[in-house]
């Protein structure tokens, strides 16, 4: 429907069709979409900040929230940040995910060619045409990589080669295959200090280089960060320092506070506070989510950007009155429209005004009624 | 962010519409408001066998935190299910509607919850109580208490 949807089932019709399930393992299970600030619960589910915190808010007072997979009992404040998942997603969505998936495309479109090419040699085996050949050659060569090689060894060695090339938005055309066979040189870098070397030269490489490193940074040990290769220290850094203004917001109970007294803390909050005090209630329970799995994130946004949320809640809460069976604007068509029902409602309600308090003593069986509605 | 939850919704009409389930199928959904989605019961049950049944689905914008409201509706050519716990107004009693609910659950685990109850009824009644619930019934079956007791159907 919308372009922006992305879904693990992109990958299905490529032959990476196995990402599929890593891309539907870094989604959370409630709002579907790539982790935003995960956080894992002490039944060890992990869930967007905001989601799993709208979730519990969402949870009537009278129960104790639970886990939406296994309905463990879940604690807010024990609810900790799932740090290497939030690293991975960050990674997955800066453009390793574009990137993997345009190239796995391409490839796709490669390997269907090779299919058909594959039938046309069946077939031309017994009259066995040399044009066929020539076609088949000629065909071929532009994605000659994806050709030779299995699925599987395919898929490693675009991984592989991917994590040196940064992600870029366009690596589709035919060239990048090209690319990929040139930075192929057979050579693996040390895990260590990342310099390039054959397979047999790391093993003997790798002892040599650990306790080099071991002896430079207890030497200098006032700063760790000098001698170790910096692409993870910096994803590291960024994602574990929070800055000290971000405090969370503690939960208020609401049924303890008069509307004045909620009114003042939403203005205290800067935040909007008009609407009776189930409206205030609302608000300040969905702001109090909103900047909690703010605080939860490893770059948090402006104070701005939430209000901006806050607002689109709103607005939404407005366009969708929960419960409501007639939009405003239907409202008169449906009248006329029922006109006929509500009459014989009224008409039976009448009827059985005497009835109803016989009625009333035999209530029981499948269900209960609540007739405040039914009355209208 | 108002498009938060909306693309959750986008997603799965996708995948109802691209790997739909058997027996499942999207009859409409032009907007994230209301879906009608038709279901079929595909095991030979004499009491379904060969219909097509019609459920719809609304979503207040608080889904998945809160439950979908859903029930059958009848159309042309499309009635509601005989069943002791559907209604004849198309309310159904099913706890994964109401307390039973979990945000991870779908529109597709909801109609095949459905479709399986149906598959392993062999009562071709009413609730027993179902005159008495339709003449008083609220408008939404989200403001019925059901109390979710017989689990034997």
């Amino acid at each position: 429907m919308d372009a922006d949807i992305t879904d693990p089932s992109d990958w299905l019709s490529t032959p990476l069709s196995s990402l599929s399930t890593l891309d539907a393992l870094l989604r959370c299970r409630i709002c579907r979409d790539l982790y935003t600030a995960p956080m894992v619960t002490e039944c060890a589910h992990s869930f967007c900040s905001l989601c799993i915190r709208k979730c519990i808010a969402a949870t009537p007072a009278s129960e104790h929230p639970c886990c939406p997979i296994c309905r463990a009992a879940v604690t807010e404040v024990k609810l900790r940040r799932n740090q290497v998942v939030e690293e991975v997603v960050g990674w997955f969505r800066a453009g390793a995910r574009e990137g993997l998936l345009s190239v796995a495309r391409e490839g796709g479109k490669g390997r269907k060619r090779a299919r058909v090419d594959d039938q046309d040699e069946k077939r031309s085996e017994a009259a066995s045409s040399a044009a066929a050949e020539v076609r088949r050659s000629t065909r071929a060569r532009p994605t000659a990589y994806v050709v030779s090689t299995s699925s599987s060894t395919s898929l490693l060695t675009i991984t592989s080669s991917y994590q040196e090339i940064p992600p870029s938005p366009e690596p589709t055309t035919d060239g990048a295959y090209v690319n990929l066979d040139d930075d192929d040189d057979g050579l693996v870098p040390c895990p260590v200090c990342d310099k390039r070397m054959t397979v047999k030269q790391v093993t003997r490489h790798i002892d040599s280089c650990l306790s080099l490193k071991a002896n430079t940074s207890s030497s200098s040990s006032t700063t760790p960060s000098s001698s170790t290769s910096t692409k993870p220290k910096t994803l590291l850094a960024s994602s574990s320092t929070t800055p000290p203004h971000q405090k969370r917001l503690p939960k208020i109970q609401y049924s303890m506070l008069s509307e004045p007294k909620l009114r003042q803390k939403l203005q205290d909050l800067k935040i909007p506070s008009h609407g009776n005090k189930q409206a205030l209630q609302a608000r300040h329970s969905e702001w109090v989510s909103i900047w909690n799995a703010n605080v939860d994130r490893s770059v948090p946004r402006a104070k701005t950007q939430l209000l901006r949320e806050l607002a689109a809640w709103e607005e939404s809460l407005d366009r969708f009155p929960a419960g409501s069976r007639v939009s405003a604007e239907g409202l008169e068509e449906w009248g006329v429209k029922h006109k006929g029902d509500f009459r014989e409602l009224i008409a039976q309600a009448r009827r059985n005004l005497p009835k109803r308090a016989e009625a009333k003593a035999e209530v029981e069986g499948e269900a209960e009624l609540e007739s405040d509605k039914a009355a209208e | 962010m108002i498009g938060g939850f909306t693309k959750r919704l986008g997603r799965e009409l996708n995948d109802l519409k691209n790997n739909p389930a058997v027996g499942i199928s999207v009859f409409q959904a032009n907007d994230f408001r209301i879906w009608l989605i038709d279901i079929k019961v595909m095991d030979d049950n004499p009491i379904y066998a060969g219909k097509t049944f019609r459920l719809q689905f609304r979503f207040a914008s608080s889904y998945p935190i809160e439950a979908p409201e859903v029930q059958f509706v009848a159309s042309y050519g499309i009635e509601i299910p005989v069943h002791p716990h559907i209604y004849s107004n198309g309310h159904i009693c099913l706890d994964v509607l109401g307390s039973g609910w979990s945000p991870v659950q779908t529109v597709a685990s909801v109609a095949m919850s459905i479709q399986s109850m149906l598959a392993g009824n062999d009562r071709n009644e009413r609730p027993p109580d179902d005159a008495r619930y339709v003449a008083h019934a609220p408008i939404s079956p989200k403001n019925t208490r059901f109390v979710y007791h017989d689990d034997t159907v």
